[in-house]
This record gives structure tokens, C-alpha cells and sequence, in this order.
């Protein structure tokens, strides 16, 4: 039999069809049946029949029909149980199902609904009023329809906007060996970022940030944040000067809303040290190499985009780590998680949890004791879990390709003086500024690390020691270490007077190709000879300093009174 | 549960009641709540008796809130604010920005 399709309008470009449908008739009374079937068909419909709920369900599996009346009181199985496995069965996809009862009392009829049916029909039933209930249920499918059509076409769509959203936000090196990390995202998008990346003299920087709600809406910040995130560690900029620009970024760009509550760290597992600013976050914890809380830290700032940076007030911890030492850090989906009843994990049972552990398996261990503690409710937040471990051992990852587009060669011929005073010096570390200009060469920008590295700790010994007069033998020790940047701030705030003059010459020079750099400071200097001679500890900690200039250049020599150095790197 | 707001008799003072469930819904009606009215009054107080929970929209709504009473000049507190409810504040530092009563 052909099968016409009537295609009707119903407002917003849904479209009905109400010809040709397959109708499972389920009816104990015969008579009822055959009438029933007599009209269906007359209208051009496939009517096929079922004397009891349980042939009824199996004609349903067998069949697949577009709509189903539904008798109410039969044998074997009645109209309710029916009704009932039927939408079951169905899942997610609309059946409509037509009660026929002979019932007139109003709990029967409301009875038939609450089995699942979705309208229901008296005995006798006219020809006139079945055709108008199979239309106006059929309208009621196609808009269905529509909107499950239009789900999955979002779904599909946000599945590719995640892929190219993890792409361009994930870029770091995820892959650190001494970095553990589990995120579950609540829906396709999480709200949640997790960023690692290394800084050029060694610290790694990992921030972990929660923007307000979840999904897409809540991702679109990230695109930006992460981009400042990579390119400023790239460049050795401090965790504070990024958390500003973080700051003023999402500021500008988020409504008012909106905001970041974040959590970023520098480790510097070399040196034993890490900082950390948070603001909005839960407590992050410090657990000892064997096991046990040894420490735990508030935040002490507000979230990232909501106030000016004048206003924002950063407050960063700076700590001593042991080797072995773990710092966690969890988002408020963990600490919010909730059960039933409406308890919350809460901090104090995640402190209880990171006590208790002993073993290297921290993360799985927190989110199985959360997984219990909730009992199968459904994740409402999304959830993400850092452990980062103060380990000198952990092998460097290849560096990552920062965002920026490496231009043309620049000749090699060139030199550059920079010259700061005590006004410029007391402001910010100028060297991510200088590195910006040195990377534009290409060639130059493969030996990224070694020359910050270099230009980086003869900056610092003539800053520190020439012109803030500091003594490094108290970076000898790790506490020492703290009370240096303290005492050193301190310094450098106060600085009336003080000169540091940095040349730079890129050339050619007996047939080597050079980088030359030459510090000079207003400082008294020192002994340098006394120094060379006697192969004492050099002024940093952990080795480093003039030792590892050393190392790395052809040549380091010290000239005047000891304020001045120049050294010399290869570029091969 | 609605939000409720309430115009002192001086006409200085909106008082906002804030429910319990802080849904979709409700951001909404608490945005209905001051709109329009912040012009006269020179205080408004955000009543949290009834709140057990805030979420980071919630913060945010609040947000949004004090954006548009500082347009209007007009001073914010929070007050009756349960142990748990304060707690988030701290943890967010929200503390430093809202007078808390």
C-alpha cells in the first residue's frame, strides 16, 4: 500500500505527518478491535492488533508503530503494566500512547496518564474524535522532534568546539613527571583549567582556575587566560605579574559576573622553593614525601576579574620545600561535592583524606574517598586535582612553542645597551622585556634557555649584591632562602641610588658567531680574583651563579673593581 | 521560595530577602528586585537568613548587583548570614568587598 504523507505546518517550520501511520491497536474485546482497525485503515493508516498488554508489548518491540491505543482493563496483562513497559522501552524516543477506557471516574482517567499515557479516549469511540487525537498527538511529535533534532545537532557542534578549545588551551606541557593531575569535566566544556607550564630558568608555573558556572559559557575565558599564561612564563615573568594581567584581561573582557577563582604556583624544586597566589580557592595543602599535612594555606586574595588591579592587593605565600614535599590543590568541586542529604565533602574531611594517605597514589585515593562519600549522586560541579612534587631529580620536557609567530632572521650584526636606574630597578624585573626583543631572532631564540639563564644571574648578582648589597651566604640554606627575599625586598623598595648597564653585542668574531653580554653595576664590586683562585661556593644556591655562567659561556671575566663582568656564548 | 524586597518606611532603606535555592529562577527575580528601585534609597540590605549554600553564580549575581548599586551610589551589606554562608565569603575574600553584618 502506498503511503501518502500529508505534510502540514504547524508555525516555526515543524512539520507533521499524520497519514499512513502504524497503529498498534491493544484491545481484550474483539468487536473493539475490528471497529477501530475499520477506521484506521479507511483513513489510510497501517492499524495491527493485540489482544492483551503482553502481546501488546511484544508487537511494540516487534513493530516499531508511530502511536499505540491502549485498552485499560484486560487479562493477562492490563492497559497500566503495558503503558508502563512500553515507555520504558521507548527510552528517549517519543511513543504516544492513547488510553481507551470505559471509565468515567476521574482516578481511573488520571490513573492512565500517571502509567505514562499521554491522552486517553472514552468508549465509544467516534471516528471523528480518534482522527483528531492521533493529529493533535502527531503535533505534539513532531515539535519532540525538533527540539531532540536540535539537541543533538548542538551536542555535535560542541563536541568539535571542544576539540579545537583543547587544542589552542592545552598547548603547556602537560606531560611534567612530577606533576599528577585529574580533572572531570561536569559537561563538555569544563569550567575548570589546568594549565603547566616551564619558565626559561627552570621553575615550572602551574595554575588551576574555576571560572564561575560550568559549560561553554564559562570555558570562553580561557582562550585568553591561557594564552597570557604561556606567553608570560615563557618569558620568566613572576607568578604576580601574570596573576595582574590575568586580572586586568578578564576584567575587560568578562561581564560582571563572571570572575576566576584560581590557584597558580611556581615550583622551583633546584632551589626548594615554591610561590604560590590564590584567591577564591580551597586551602592548598603541603604533605610531607612519607605522608601527613605539614601545612595549609588560605586564600587570601579575591577572584581574578573582579576588581582593578589597584584594588586586587596580591598577597603571595613563598615556602620551603623538602625534596619529596607535595603541594595539592583542589577546585570547590571537591570540597562541594555532595551526597543525598546535602552534606559536602567539605575541607576537613579532605584533610582527614590527605592525612591518612601513605603511598604515591594521592589523587586516586582523594577522589575515591569523595566517590564514596557521595554515594552515586551525580557529579553537580566540575572537579580537578593537582599534586605538584618538589623533585631536582624530574626530567625537563622539550620546550613548548609559545603563541607568538617567529618572524624573519634578524641580522646578526647588532648590539644593544639597556641602561636601568634605582627608579626602573625598583619596578619590575626588565628582563622579560629584553628577552621579548631578543627572541625575534629565530637562531637566537633556540638557545632561549641558556641565555636567559646567563643574562639572568649576572642581572641578578649585580642587582643583589652590587647594588643592594645583599650577602648571599644566606641562600645557603632553604629557610635562609626566605628570609633573603624578604630581607631583599625590602631592599630594593627602599633604593634611592643605583645603576645597572647591560650591553648586548650579537656578531661575528673570528669566525664564531657570539653572544656577548656585559654587566656593569654602581656597586663597590669585589674581590674577583680572590674568588677565582680560592674555588669557593658561588653566590647562589644549589651551585648555580657565576659557576653555571661559567658552564655555559666560552668565556666569564670580571674586570674593574669587580662590578663589572662580561661573558661570552656560543651560538652554534 | 521567592525573593522578597521591601522599601523601609523612610523610603531610604530596600531590604532583599534571599531563598534558600539560588536557581536560575531566582538570579532573575533578584535581579527584578532592585531594578528600578535603587534611584531613591541610599542602603540596601541583602538578607541571607534563609541561604544554607552559595555557589559561584550566586557570588557573581551578587557581583553584578554591587555594580549596579555603585552606579546608583548606593551602600550594600549582607547581613544574618549563616557560619557556612560566611565561609564562602572568606574562602572567596568576598569579605573584602561587601560590609558584612
Amino acid at each position: 500500500m502506498e503511503q501518502q504523507s500529508d505534510d502540514s505546518h504547524v508555525g516555526q517550520g515543524v512539520h507533521i505527518c499524520s497519514m499512513g501511520l502504524k497503529i498498534l491497536v491493544v484491545d481484550d474485546e474483539n468487536m473493539s478491535r475490528k471497529i477501530l482497525s475499520r477506521g484506521l485503515a479507511k483513513d489510510g493508516h497501517t492499524p495491527f492488533t493485540a489482544k492483551n498488554g503482553q502481546e501488546g508489548v511484544a508487537l511494540f518491540e516487534r513493530e516499531n508503530p508511530d502511536l499505540i491505543i491502549m485498552d485499560i482493563m484486560m487479562p493477562v496483562m492490563d492497559g497500566y503494566e503495558a503503558t508502563r513497559i512500553i515507555k520504558e522501552k521507548a527510552g528517549e524516543s517519543f511513543v504516544p500512547i492513547i488510553a481507551l477506557t470505559s471509565l468515567e471516574d476521574e482516578k481511573g482517567l488520571a490513573r492512565c496518564i500517571e502509567a505514562g499515557a499521554d491522552d486517553f479516549l472514552s468508549k465509544p469511540v467516534t471516528p471523528t474524535i480518534l482522527k483528531a487525537k492521533i493529529d493533535a498527538m502527531m503535533r505534539i511529535r513532531g515539535l519532540y522532534d525538533a527540539v531532540t533534532g536540535q539537541r543533538n545537532e548542538r551536542d555535535r557542534e560542541m563536541e568539535f568546539a571542544e576539540k579545537v578549545y583543547s587544542q589552542i588551551v592545552y598547548r603547556g606541557s602537560m606531560e611534567e613527571t612530577n606533576i599528577n593531575y585529574w580533572s572531570s569535566p561536569m559537561a563538555i566544556f569544563s569550567g575548570d583549567i589546568l594549565l603547566i607550564a616551564r619558565s626559561p630558568a627552570g621553575p615550572v608555573n602551574v595554575i588551576m582556575g574555576d571560572f564561575t558556572g560550568h559549560g561553554l559559557s564559562a570555558a570562553m575565558g580561557a582562550m585568553p587566560a591561557s594564552d597570557i599564561f604561556y606567553a608570560m612564563t615563557a618569558k620568566g615573568y613572576s607568578i604576580n605579574e601574570i596573576v595582574m594581567e590575568l586580572n586586568r584581561k578578564l576584567k575587560q573582557l568578562l561581564p560582571p559576573n563572571i570572575f576566576l577563582a584560581a590557584a597558580m604556583v611556581q615550583l622551583d624544586s633546584d632551589k626548594g622553593m615554591a610561590t604560590i597566589w590564590s584567591g577564591a580557592v580551597p586551602d592548598i595543602f603541603v604533605l610531607g614525601k612519607e605522608g601527613g599535612v605539614k601545612n595549609r594555606f588560605k586564600s587570601r586574595n579575591l577572584p581574578l576579574g573582579v576588581v582593578d588591579n589597584e584594588l586586587l592587593g596580591s598577597t603571595v605565600e613563598v615556602i620551603a620545600l623538602a625534596e619529596g614535599d607535595r603541594l595539592c590543590i583542589f577546585s570547590d568541586g571537591v570540597t562541594e561535592a555532595v551526597r543525598a542529604d546535602g552534606e559536602m565533602f567539605e575541607e576537613e574531611r579532605l584533610e582527614e583524606c590527605l592525612n591518612r594517605y601513605r603511598g604515591d597514589r594521592l589523587l586516586e585515593a582523594v577522589k575515591a574517598a569523595v566517590d564514596k562519600f557521595c554515594e552515586g549522586q551525580s557529579q553537580s560541579d566540575d572537579v580537578t586535582m593537582v599534586e605538584i612534587i618538589c623533585d631536582n631529580k624530574a626530567i625537563r620536557p622539550m620546550n613548548v612553542k609559545t603563541p607568538e609567530i617567529s618572524g624573519k632572521s634578524a641580522p646578526f650584526d647588532w648590539g644593544m645597551v639597556v641602561e636601568l636606574s634605582s627608579g626602573r630597578l625598583r619596578e619590575a624585573d626588565p628582563l622579560p622585556m629584553i628577552m621579548q626583543v631578543l627572541m625575534e631572532d629565530d637562531v637566537l631564540a633556540q638557545h632561549k634557555e641558556n641565555l636567559f639563564l646567563v643574562m639572568s644571574e649576572l642581572f641578578t648578582n649585580a642587582l643583589d649584591h652590587g647594588v643592594l648589597g645583599m650577602d648571599g651566604s644566606l641562600k645557603k640554606t632553604v629557610e635562609g632562602m626566605v628570609q633573603y627575599l624578604t630581607e631583599r625586598e625590602k631592599a630594593l623598595a627602599s633604593l634611592e641610588a643605583g645603576l645597572i648597564k647591560m650591553e648586548i653585542k650579537h656578531a661575528m668574531h673570528d669566525g664564531e658567531r657570539t653572544f656577548v653580554v656585559r654587566v656593569e653595576d654602581s656597586g663597590p664590586g669585589f674581590d674577583y680574583a680572590e674568588q677565582e683562585t680560592s674555588r669557593s661556593e658561588s653566590s647562589s644556591m644549589g651551585g648555580r651563579g657565576i659557576k653555571l655562567v661559567r658552564s655555559l659561556c666560552k668565556q666569564t671575566v670580571f674586570h674593574g673593581s669587580g662590578n663589572q663582568v662580561e661573558a661570552t656564548y656560543l651560538i652554534t | 521560595m521567592a525573593v522578597k524586597a521591601q522599601i523601609s518606611e523612610d523610603g531610604k532603606i530596600l531590604t532583599i530577602s534571599v531563598p534558600s535555592r539560588l536557581d536560575i529562577t531566582a538570579h532573575k527575580e533578584f535581579g527584578e528586585a532592585y531594578k528600578d528601585k535603587l534611584g531613591p534609597v541610599s542602603d540596601c540590605i541583602v538578607d541571607m537568613a534563609d541561604v544554607e549554600f552559595l555557589d559561584s553564580s550566586a557570588l557573581g549575581m551578587l557581583l553584578m548587583f554591587r555594580e549596579k548599586a555603585a552606579e546608583e551610589s548606593v551602600d550594600i551589606s549582607i547581613a544574618n548570614c549563616s557560619s557556612s554562608v560566611k565561609k564562602i565569603f572568606e574562602m572567596a575574600n568576598f569579605d573584602k568587598l561587601f560590609k558584612m553584618e
